[in-house]
């Protein structure tokens, strides 16, 4: 304990804190730019400088390690006029037009609209205004005039990447964004660059952000103290009001997030007090609001589907319901509430229910569980991209740094940043794994070479491993007895689909003739036949023909909750009242129960042969390229976001086929260049993108329903003429 | 690779050709290479030798060639003097007059370099070894006395007798702040933890300072004794060499000079024979000045750009990878086997009160004998710029020295009685810096010099802090006015504010001195600077747009020739008629006073300009 | 890629050494091409923003292509009393390119360096690698033909 001093208060601290976190902690506050709890001290805006006894001149608060016996003083008329001065110099490179303005409550009247102008010259023309850092610093000190010459930057503001924008005329270089990218994210995208009055902050070569391995987290637009950064969607929505604690239910760790809103609208979502990914972020909100998203129920009439009232639709669902009787099918989403979920297992006497997707090899675990000393080898999944926040949690709350090994055909974002990274032919994975944990030595039949093995099998000794798998691909995974393996997939509620005990599976109802009728609810797969109805429960409309939809609420207009990976359960808060006519999931299964003939019954279908996983090796001349496919993580429902949102779709290019150089150059293929995909069960037109991040002769597809139950397998593939 | 010595143990003579950067860049290997040439063909190569040493510090009169044992001293010795040189002086016995110095037009030469008054006031500590060995030999090093400190420190005396003998002699930093060394020592001893590391500050920045260079390339080994002797007395397992990027001698010379001290067995592990092991890495900046500062240079080291970072902590107690590290300059370090050898009562014995030994300067600007001089502290401005600097070329009058580089300030006439230490300099709001001298004379413009400096310091900063990188900044944007002619009234006192806030707020030191030079130009030369805003005057002649080029009618003769050469046709005339300078064209490039002849002078500058 | 590996081998594939390992690519390449930054920073498992920041921060690295000849000029201190800032104007006008540039037919760089430690023979003026001293704004010209006839004779 040491004990010290602060504006004559005694105080106590630990060795290794600062004269910031010991004032804060009682209340003592000193004003604060750059510093951010969390990131490590910068010292570099010179805003909490604070007078110590026996010091030549005022340190900063922020990066001064306590001692015994320490006088600090934090407030004096020498540290006002230096704050003063330090934060006039900052605004002399910050457009601050409106800030110092003594007629700006009176200008309030004539509010022009920041979209009328394409340059942030003040605070009423800045989508940060009322949310900015330095607005309530000059408020603090009392600023009133800024005695320095002013210069502007001249920059373009950068509009080229998804998401955020970004405009480095209001940059005050404090840093921040580069150490939560740096220290916290570890992404690594931005850095200061030049030096002295050139300094900026920005990434290598002022690339987009699309090809620096950017995670667009929004990590660095959240802790931007300025508008230099902000979100573009929600800039225009306005200030929040208030805000909604809940949980974002977009994949399977179900990170806790907050939905802020503006008079009963929601503006945009973001972290709270912890980090999550994309999807999270810039995901939830556009899709709510969506240009696409339907509120009303529709009903065909003819060639058109019409809007009607719910009663209306009811009417007709249970006439289908009981003419289909023992011939219906009902394929729901995991991705609904656990609520919603189980009053769709109530139905199980009435209907034929299946999952999708669904997985029968749950081992909900806690990363509490996980020991010190840990190495995990991550096996055909990309956690930076799908499981980032994980990632994270794993990093930091291990106690010993975890060494990361990828396993991975593929060359993903988290096989570049990894501690090692092994790549086996595809489909040699298992051979790679008997490699590894084998005793003594063993041949080269995966592809990875000896001496990789060997020092693979060297960071293993002594540690406790854990094999985080995707799940989606591998059924079968043998390690030996001391190595745990985990399922990682961004299925949602696998826990209490599992205690359905679902006897069919998607595969099997999609597959079978003797179905009519289909009811998806949050669902939209690739179908194989035609049906005589087709009932659709979701929030857009799917790629077919449908008789009858009807609108689903999404999880930000709901109470209720969802199973994550660890077992949780995860709580979902309503934040805004159901768009338009829109009904949670649960009060339209509800509505079905309620209005059900009991002579509706379940039927019976033919379970199909389940094929064993065809060898993505054994390429033949029939099929000569190997198919590497994957869960594809970001979706929602039974769209992808790519298919929703344009960020997305420039993020996640998720809706063509991957292929090399090489690979490219065998089948005289470009970009956007259509091709079909060939195997013994998948038939899929694709336009082509070139990527190196797969291996020679092999594509690469995100596995996704509306392509149809597509696996790994052997391919031919054949370009498509374009007809002139 | 180690030179093979010519010596010839029977040599009568034996000459030191100087092969400093400086006198390398006048050609001086051409001069050796002749003079062995032409002394092979008088068929005197068995009596004569020739070597070439560091720099002698008289940088001005390069190429140096001394001829010993008689000390006489040749200076700005070209290709073409040799063989009249190796005839007359070698061969018959006869120095050569007109390759000697001249202490004035109309004075007589003087043969003798210790008659000389630029090395006869110096006192040799630090330089002790210039002009005499070999850098890239070891041996002879060694010959000099050379790694007996070394050897007394690891054998007959302990780490806290080693730190006492350098408390007790005083010494302080060398690089610019002054801080005791000693007491750093025995902070960085002190500290918790068993790895250690010690670091040799080389990033010699400061513009018009060389110092540092000339003892990496003239006496490398004596700045190594000095490290290992720290090292053993801090405990230190490893050290850093941080040189400069534009030194690459000096980086060559070190990295030659650690070569041949791990062969001896006086670098590595196990060092002469005890259990002390130590070795050391030679690192290259890249071009930032800021990486002088302390925290800066240790972030370099770890391949971290340049930015410095607040202390405390400091690095005596977390350096380098958040180990204690203890810093010290070129110059500091070169100072310790002395100490260690002669003792702390002798050190002390030099000096004032409160700085005790000597001191490098690099003395250059507007004065005769630019070169490095080493003085005892406690000598007089007068006494380095007058008696040793030769005085003020073409009998200018001396207006103002600068001291502390861009860190520092001028120090005007009335001050010139100053003794040189660290307490006295600081008093007039100078400092005493790294060594950078440089001389002023009516002719340079103090608020030019101000807004040098501050340009300077604007350019390197790191940009971490506002005071620094806005400040500055600002600072510059109101002097470029001034000299600009669009100063206007509250500038001064507005510049003075800045000035003061930015000392007392910037991170780091080179933000917190960077407002030195103006404060101290304004302290001494206010007036200027109100000429220079009030009356649009600038009296030394300097700032453009403040001045125009005048033909005096009575002097001009019409000889055209400055009309011929001016760049940009402003000169009109007639032959043998008065010319003028059509003011609205006129550049102010300088090239008609230039070459207008000497007889004539018919053109000069006035300040304010004319309309 | 070959020279690169063999750069980064000599200094351990070590993050810390990563300035060392800018100035050997700088050696051999006479600058830093933006691939070989992008191959270091994957082989060195560094992000490549880090190692943008480096290359700008530090002024002895330069991100284009050099010119043929390299002329740096000191402005330090006591080059700047005894006329530098009159001697580099005039070669920036001889050149058509201002400091920090290179010419368009890529055969001078021109850069300015804050002292070179050669004071006495102040103004400073280098080109490649060879130090002329004393230069006078009519000197300069001299000096630039030196290195521009030998483009002719090219």
């Amino acid at each position: 304990m040491i004990k010290l001093q602060i504006n004559d208060k005694e105080v106590v601290a630990k060795k290794g804190e600062s004269v910031l976190e010991v004032a804060q902690r009682n209340n003592i506050y000193i004003p604060t730019l750059c510093y951010y709890k969390g990131l490590s001290a910068y010292g570099g805006c010179r805003i909490c400088l604070v007078e110590v006894e026996g010091y030549q001149r005022p340190v900063t608060a922020c990066t001064l390690p306590v001692h015994e016996g320490m006088k600090v003083k934090t407030e004096s008329q020498l540290l006002k006029k230096l704050r003063r001065f330090n934060l006039q110099l900052i605004l002399s490179e910050h457009p601050h037009a409106c800030l110092i303005c003594n007629q700006e409550s009176e200008c309030a009247r004539y509010q022009e609209c920041i979209q009328k102008t394409p340059i942030t010259f003040g605070c009423k023309f800045c989508p940060s205004n009322g949310d900015c850092e330095l607005q309530k610093l000059v408020d603090l000190l009392e600023i009133k005039e800024i005695p320095f010459t002013f210069s502007h930057r001249k920059l373009e503001v950068e509009k080229y990447d998804p998401f955020f924008e970004r405009d480095y005329n209001l940059c005050i270089l404090c840093g921040r964004c580069v150490r939560v990218c740096n220290e916290i994210r570890g992404a690594g995208t931005l850095d200061f660059h030049h030096r002295g009055p050139e300094t900026l902050v920005g990434t290598a070569f002022n690339l987009p952000h699309l090809e620096t391995g950017c995670q667009f987290c929004g990590a660095c637009v959240d802790i931007c103290p300025t508008g230099a950064l902000r979100d573009r969607y929600s800039k225009w929505r306005g200030l929040q009001d208030r805000w909604v604690k809940t949980s974002c239910a977009l994949c399977s760790i179900g990170c806790a997030i907050k939905l802020n809103i503006r008079e009963d609208n929601l503006v945009n979502s973001a972290p709270d007090d912890n980090q999550i990914c994309v999807r999270g972020r810039y995901g939830i909100v556009p899709l709510v609001y969506h240009p696409k998203r339907i509120t009303t129920p529709l009903l065909k009439k003819g060639k058109r589907l019409i809007q009607v009232d719910w009663k209306t639709a009811m009417d007709f669902l249970c006439t289908k319901l009981s003419e289909h009787s023992g011939k219906t099918g009902i394929l729901f989403s995991s991705q609904l509430t656990t609520e919603a979920i189980d009053a769709i297992g109530s139905l199980r006497d009435n209907f034929i229910i299946t999952a999708l997707p669904a997985d029968n090899d749950v081992r909900p675990f806690s990363f509490k569980d996980i020991k010190s000393e840990a190495v995990f080898i991550l096996l055909n999944t990309d956690m930076v991209s799908d499981f980032s926040p994980l990632l994270l949690t794993l990093r930091s709350r291990i106690k010993t740094k975890p060494i990361f090994i990828v396993i991975d055909a593929m060359e993903t974002q988290g096989a570049k940043i990894a501690d090692f990274w092994l790549r086996p032919e595809p489909g040699k994975e298992q051979d790679l794994l008997n490699q590894l944990f084998a005793r003594g030595k063993t041949g080269n039949r995966s592809g990875v070479s000896a001496g990789d093995i060997a020092w693979c099998k060297g960071l293993l000794d002594n540690k406790n491993v854990y094999v985080l798998y995707n799940a989606f691909n591998i059924e079968n995974i043998e390690l030996p007895k001391h190595v745990r393996a985990l399922p990682m997939t961004s299925m949602v509620n696998a826990l209490p689909i599992s205690k359905l005990h679902l006897k069919n599976s998607a595969i099997d109802l999609l597959q079978d003739q003797d179905i009519d009728c289909l009811y998806l609810i949050g669902t939209a797969p690739k179908l194989n036949k035609k049906y005589q109805t087709i009932i659709v429960q979701d929030c857009f409309l799917p790629g077919f023909d449908l008789d009858l939809f009807l609108p689903a609420a999404t999880f930000t207009e709901t109470n209720g909750s969802f199973v994550n990976i660890e077992g949780k359960s995860k709580k979902l808060r309503k934040a805004i009242e159901p768009l338009g006519y829109a009904k949670p999931d649960e009060w339209i299964i509800e509505q079905v129960r309620r209005d059900l003939q009991s002579s509706v019954r379940t039927g019976k279908i033919r379970k199909k042969r389940r094929e064993k996983n065809s060898n993505l090796s054994r390429t033949s001349k029939k099929y000569p390229f190997r198919l590497i496919t994957r869960e594809n993580c970001y979706t929602y429902r039974g769209h992808t976001l790519a298919s929703l949102l344009k960020g997305f779709e420039r993020l996640r290019q998720d809706n063509h086929v991957w292929l090399n150089k090489q690979t490219a150059k065998r089948l005289k293929a470009h970009n956007d260049t259509e091709v079909m995909v060939i195997g013994e069960d998948i038939s899929v037109l694709l336009p082509v993108m070139i990527s190196d991040q797969v291996p020679d002769n092999s594509v690469f597809i995100y596995a996704h329903q509306s392509l149809g139950m597509i696996k790994s397998q052997p391919v031919k593939i054949k370009v498509v003429k374009k007809q002139s | 690779m180690m030179r093979k010595k010519t010596a010839n143990k029977e040599s009568r003579l034996h000459l030191l050709v100087c092969a400093g950067t400086g006198c390398v860049a006048n050609h001086s290997f051409d001069v050796k290479e002749e003079l062995e040439k032409e002394i092979a063909r008088q068929g005197l190569h068995k009596e004569i030798s020739v070597f070439t040493t560091g720099c002698q510090g008289f940088c001005e009169r390069g190429p140096i060639v001394i001829v010993q044992p008689d000390g006489i001293f040749y200076q700005r010795v070209s290709k073409k003097d040799v063989p009249f040189l190796v005839e007359e002086h070698l061969l018959k016995g006869r120095p050569v007059k007109s390759l000697m110095y001249e202490p004035g037009p109309e004075k007589l030469p003087i043969p003798k370099m210790n008659d000389i008054g630029f090395f006869k006031h110096q006192r040799l500590i630090v330089l002790r070894n210039r002009g005499r060995l070999d850098p890239e030999n070891i041996d002879e090093y060694i010959g000099f006395e050379g790694y007996q400190a070394l050897e007394k420190a690891l054998t007959k005396m302990s780490p806290a007798q080693i730190i006492a003998e350098v408390k007790n002699a005083g010494l302080r930093g060398r690089g610019g702040a002054g801080f005791r060394t000693g007491l750093k020592w025995e902070l960085c001893r002190n500290a918790s933890g068993r790895v250690k590391y010690i670091v040799c500050n080389g990033d010699e920045g400061d513009p018009g300072a060389f110092m540092d260079r000339s003892v990496l390339e003239a006496d490398p080994h004596s700045v190594l004794e000095g490290m290992i002797i720290g090292a053993k007395a801090i405990g230190a397992q490893k050290g850093f060499i941080y040189v400069r990027s534009e030194y690459p001698l000096a980086v060559k010379r070190i990295k030659i000079a650690i070569k041949q001290a791990e062969k001896y067995g006086i670098l590595g592990k196990g060092i002469l024979g005890t259990d002390f092991s130590f070795s050391i890495d030679v690192i290259q900046g890249a071009g930032a000045f800021v990486c002088g500062e302390e925290t800066a240079l240790m972030a370099s080291i770890q391949g971290k750009v340049g930015r410095p970072h607040p202390r405390p902590p400091y690095p005596v107690e977390k350096g380098l990878w958040g180990k204690p590290t203890n810093i010290n300059n070129v110059e500091t370090w070169a100072n310790v086997p002395m100490i260690i050898s002669r003792g702390a009562k002798w050190f002390s014995s030099i000096g004032t009160k409160g700085s005790k030994g000597t001191k490098i300067f690099s003395l250059v600007g507007k004065i005769n004998n630019t070169g490095l001089v080493e003085v005892p502290m406690g000598i007089t401005l007068r006494e380095v710029i007058f008696d040793i600097g030769g005085g003020i070329p073409g009998d200018k009058k001396f207006k103002a020295v600068q001291t502390g580089g861009p860190s520092g300030g001028c120090i005007p006439h009335d001050l010139l009685d100053l003794p040189i230490d660290y307490e006295s300099l600081t008093e007039v709001g100078s400092m005493m810096g790294s060594g950078g001298m440089i001389v002023m004379d009516e002719n340079t413009c103090m608020v030019d010099v101000a807004r040098y400096f501050l340009n300077f310091t604007q350019q390197e900063s790191c940009g971490k802090c506002p005071s620094c990188r806005l400040g500055t900044k600002q600072m510059v944007e109101i002097l470029d006015r001034i000299t600009d002619g669009k100063g206007h009234k509250g500038d001064i006192e507005f510049l003075e504010q800045i000035g003061i806030n930015t000392k007392l707020s910037s991170l780091c030191g080179l933000g917190q001195t960077a407002a030195n030079p103006v404060l101290t130009t304004l302290k001494y030369f206010r007036k200027e600077y109100e000429l220079h805003i009030f009356e649009k005057q600038c009296p030394a002649l300097v700032c453009k747009s403040l001045i125009s080029f005048v033909i005096d009618p009575d002097k001009c003769s019409g000889c055209t020739i400055c009309a011929k050469k001016c760049p940009s046709n402003a000169i009109n005339g007639e032959p043998k008629k008065v010319h003028t300078i059509d003011q609205a064209i006129c550049i102010k490039c300088g090239i008609c006073i230039t070459v207008c002849p000497e007889k004539f002078k018919a053109v000069r500058k006035v300040s304010p300009a004319v309309k | 890629m070959k020279n690169i590996e063999k750069i980064l081998l000599r200094y351990d594939f070590k993050r810390d050494n990563i300035i060392q390992i800018l100035q050997g690519i700088q050696g051999h390449y006479k600058y830093l091409p933006a691939e070989v930054l992008k191959y270091t920073s994957k082989r060195l498992k560094m992000p490549l923003s880090e190692i943008y920041s480096l290359a700008t921060f530090y002024t002895a690295f330069s991100l284009e292509p050099r010119g043929k000849h390299l002329i740096t000029i000191c402005l330090g201190t006591a080059c700047h009393v005894r006329g530098a800032p009159d001697v580099l104007g005039r070669i920036e006008e001889r050149l058509g390119i201002s400091a920090g540039s290179t010419t368009e037919d890529n055969l001078f760089t021109l850069e300015t360096v804050n002292c070179l430690g050669a004071c006495a023979l102040a103004p400073v003026v280098v080109i490649d690698g060879e130090y002329y001293g004393q230069t006078t704004v009519n000197k300069v010209d001299k000096l630039i033909d030196q290195y521009d006839e030998k483009k002719d004779s090219e």
